[in-house]
């Protein structure tokens, strides 16, 4: 009887996790118990076999379908948002009409909101380990917004080359954290929706001419989101 | 990055569990959505780090997405399959068998093991996580968790011992 919970012990104490009161005596017994002792020899060349036929290849995942299923399954319905991009120009300048008169609304509203309020948990994220943070995910957005931003049309600055998967990553992050701020940073909020629409436009992109990227760094810049990740810092 | 350091985790622990990369990939992205939808739930709670309850969904996926699988599965072993073929070539017990064919038999005695069992074994043996740490991911006892890991690998020790001889392995035949 005796021996069973012994046969248990030798698992436990080769994956280390015997106390070593519990693994003296798993010794003193073994060494008077001939059935244990050979219990203990062979499961210690099993776990010798498995470590010799471990294999740590692990394929590529195909991230683009991931990415897609993901979007959708998070996204619902409710996005089925035609490009900003493809949109008629008197459109787009509607649109940016209307940015001029919220962003100011929302600058007029801010000066009322007292800073506790205007800050959240998401924003201390270092200090607050448990929250993966605003400011990091700013840090991870920059080189891919400062690239479209600095973009000028010219024959010598030929194109720019973004890895979409980067991309991808960052709207799904971007996702996440907008959901987990909800309504409770509504700054915050507005930024990560500005961006949203900006990384849908570059993952979306399918030409590199100049036409695009001219619209995507206006875009940026219309938004005024770097900016906003600027001066989200400093509140 | 959030998004890009738990993907590939839990793209890891998906494949090392199902050994499939199609498996694997239906598990992610169920992760990310049920993560989404239950982000309320984690503000609520907050009780562990972000990453760990990320990690801690995805073994659920990959648990649920086994089971359903394991249903939807005709009834045959692919363990006795195996048999059949591979292990026939070994009749002859002057042979001892090579490493990629253990391997194979390995994975095949892990493929029976309960969706459960196949978890335990695979965060302890595999991704080294301490009894404690799967007790909290697989929301249960530690003492659980320790019978899950003796059974598991009993399971696997078991059906090895014919093919283990003194020559590769220094065991004695048995
Ligand atoms: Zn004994």
């Amino acid at each position: 009887m005796a021996c069973k919970k012994y046969k248990e012990k030798i698992v436990l104490h080769l994956y280390g996790e015997l106390g070593e009161n519990d693994a003296k005596d798993l010794m003193a017994h073994i060494e008077g118990c001939a059935d244990c002792a050979e219990e203990f020899a062979y499961t210690q060349k099993i776990f010798q076999v498995l470590d010799e036929t471990k294999t740590d290849d692990i394929p590529e995942a195909n991230w683009e379908k991931c990415w897609n299923t993901i979007d959708v399954g998070i996204q619902g319905k409710e996005r089925k948002k035609k490009s900003f991009l493809l949109y008629p120009r008197w459109a787009y300048a509607s649109a940016a009409l209307l940015i001029v008169f919220t962003v100011g609304f929302f600058f007029g509203r801010m000066a009322f909101l007292k800073p506790a309020e205007s800050r959240s948990m998401l924003l201390e994220g270092s200090q607050s380990a448990m929250y993966p943070s605003i400011q990091e995910h700013f840090e991870s957005l920059k080189p891919v917004l400062v690239e479209y931003a600095n973009y000028t049309a010219s024959p010598e600055n030929g194109t720019i080359t973004i890895d979409k998967n980067i991309v991808r990553n960052l709207i799904i992050q971007n996702i996440l954290l907008k959901r987990m701020i909800a309504d409770e940073d509504p700054s915050t909020k507005e930024i990560l929706e500005d961006v949203d629409l900006v990384l849908r436009e570059i993952a979306n992109q399918e030409g590199d001419d100049a036409h695009t990227l001219s619209m995507i760094k206006e875009l940026i810049q219309e938004r005024g989101i770097l900016y906003e990740i600027e001066v989200s810092k400093t509140i | 990055m959030l998004f890009e350091q738990n993907r590939k985790r839990i793209f890891s622990l998906a494949y090392q569990y199902t050994k499939n990369k199609e498996d694997a990939e239906d598990i992610l992205q169920e992760t990310f959505i049920k993560t989404y939808n239950y982000l309320d739930k984690y503000k609520v709670e907050n009780e562990t780090n972000f990453s760990s309850w990320i990690y801690r969904i995805g073994i659920n996926c990959s648990i649920d997405y086994l089971r359903k699988k394991k249903n939807k599965k005709e009834d045959f072993s692919d363990w006795d399959k195996w048999e059949k073929t591979i292990g026939s070539n070994h009749s002859n017990p002057e042979h001892t068998i090579g490493l990629e064919q253990l391997r194979e038999k390995i994975s095949h005695l892990v493929e029976e093991l309960s969706p459960r069992q196949r978890m335990t074994f695979i965060l302890k043996h595999y991704q080294q996580f301490s009894i404690k740490e799967i007790a909290e991911y697989l929301d249960c006892s530690e003492g659980s968790v320790k019978k899950q890991l003796f059974r598991a690998v009993s399971a696997i020790r078991s059906p090895l011992k014919k093919y283990l001889w003194e020559k590769d392995y220094g065991m004695q035949k048995i």
